[in-house]
């Protein structure tokens, strides 16, 4: 089975305060991961060291040799959205520009367009991405953390604040994209891990259960 | 009073009239300070990006130099730099000292501290705000840089126009390298300081009120971005 990360003996403090206790964790390649575990329990921490925007206090994480060679970018939808103060498209474009080098915005406008129209969003093109409502705001996050065709996808309780629609669009979103590439997903949903997740991971007090 | 008011009239007069001498000095006060906004800011901006998102060692020296310099006194940054380009000192090679040059640098040595420190600040907070989206982008330094500096446009411009009020508003530096030399180096606040010893309001008056407007206008300028953005 390829592996796609591997934690060896993987802690993180932070003032001394240990957050991710001595991990040892091997991520296979394909489908869905799902991180479960109660608030605290060091589930964003580990998707962050998965992700490389957090660097472990001691211990190693490897990452593929074919994951860093043929694509290094990586798909992050945070818990609160993150957004410029810039319209959606620009939004979009911005996340291209830094991950792809995406210079001629005329080529990669169209895009963007297909992708929102997609799932019937194109009419938010130029509206200010801080202005929508908390469900646009998360499926436009998706559609960002997609749309640089990442070889990862992380995504952290991204329906924790959604309504039924809007967690559907994106559960939808999720199992798509877990039949191309690798998604890791936290969640404190048991029933949204069981109807999801090939692989169930569960965290407490830094440490794994199973 | 009556002297007084003889002093407000004339200076209505010299302002409305737009006296040529009058005209020449905030001409040459406004292009001084400009100018040296102007390259303080191409100093600065990327300087507090640096600072904001780089780690590296010696930045705590540099963080503690640069607010200290924020309250460097104008007369002793005049001192040093007369010192430096006077008959004896290791610049004068270049003839600058008594020249609006001398003034220009005068001024890019005391609000370029203040601009890179209030920027560094702004650009802080948006820093913490976006590190771990452009993290996960794996945004290169430049990327980062010019992304947080855009974001936090209306905070800097803000902090400029701080700048550019304190470099149109110093007078010791200006005095001890420019030397106030008239058609020169002559700039509103020195000439205000010339005039009123010598007794002559009028002038003084009209430079005086002009400052005043300026410091007006910056500061409505301010107000305007604050409220748009």
């Amino acid at each position: 089975m390829t592996k796609i990360i591997n934690f060896k003996n993987v802690t993180y403090t932070i003032n001394n305060k240990v957050i991710i206790d001595n991990i040892n964790l091997n991520i296979k390649k394909d489908g869905l991961l799902v991180l479960l575990g109660n608030n605290g329990a060091g589930k964003t921490t580990i998707l962050k060291l998965m992700a490389g925007i957090l660097i472990p206090t001691s211990g190693t994480i490897n990452l593929s040799d074919m994951y860093t060679k043929q694509n290094n970018r990586i798909g992050f939808v945070f818990q609160k959205t993150i957004f410029l103060d810039r319209t959606v498209e620009e939004n979009l474009f911005h996340a291209l520009y830094c991950s792809m080098n995406a210079k001629n915005k005329e080529n990669y406008i169209k895009l963007i367009q297909k992708e929102l129209d997609q799932i019937n969003m194109c009419h938010l093109l130029h509206e200010k991405a801080k202005n929508l409502s908390i469900g646009e705001q998360q499926i436009v996050s998706m559609i960002r953390s997609i749309i640089i065709n990442p070889c990862i996808l992380f995504c952290d309780e991204p329906t924790s604040n959604l309504d039924d629609n809007y967690k559907k669009i994106v559960e939808n979103i999720i199992i798509n994209m877990s039949n191309k590439i690798k998604v890791i997903m936290i969640t404190q949903d048991i029933d949204q891990a069981n109807r999801l997740g090939e692989e169930k991971i569960v965290i407490k007090n830094g440490k794994l259960l199973n | 009073m009556e002297d007084l008011n003889t002093s407000f009239s004339n200076a209505l007069i010299l302002i409305f009239q737009l006296d040529s001498n009058y005209i020449e000095i905030i001409a040459l006060s406004l292009q001084v300070s400009l100018s040296a906004v102007f390259i303080s800011c191409l100093i600065s901006m990327p300087l507090a990006a640096l600072l904001s998102i780089k780690n590296f060692s010696g930045k705590s020296i540099i963080l503690i130099i640069l607010n200290a310099f924020m309250a460097l006194p104008p007369v002793v940054v005049g001192l040093f730099l007369y010192i430096l380009l006077s008959a004896k000192g290791i610049l004068s090679i270049y003839e600058l000292l008594y020249t609006p040059i001398a003034m220009l640098i005068a001024q890019i040595i005391i609000v370029t501290p203040i601009i890179t420190s209030l920027s560094k600040e702004s650009i802080d907070i948006y820093y913490v705000q976006y590190k771990d989206y452009l993290r996960s982008l794996n945004a290169s330094y430049y990327n980062t840089a010019t992304t947080l500096l855009w974001e936090s446009r209306y905070i800097l411009t803000i902090n400029t126009l701080a700048g550019l009020g304190r470099a149109l508003a110093e007078v010791g530096a200006v005095m001890i390298v420019g030397g106030n030399i008239a058609h020169l180096t002559r700039v509103m606040t020195t000439s205000i300081v010339l005039e009123t010893s010598r007794g002559d309001l009028s002038l003084a008056l009209s430079l005086g009120v002009t400052l005043i407007f300026i410091s007006i206008g910056i500061n409505s300028l301010v107000y305007l971005i604050k409220k748009s953005n």
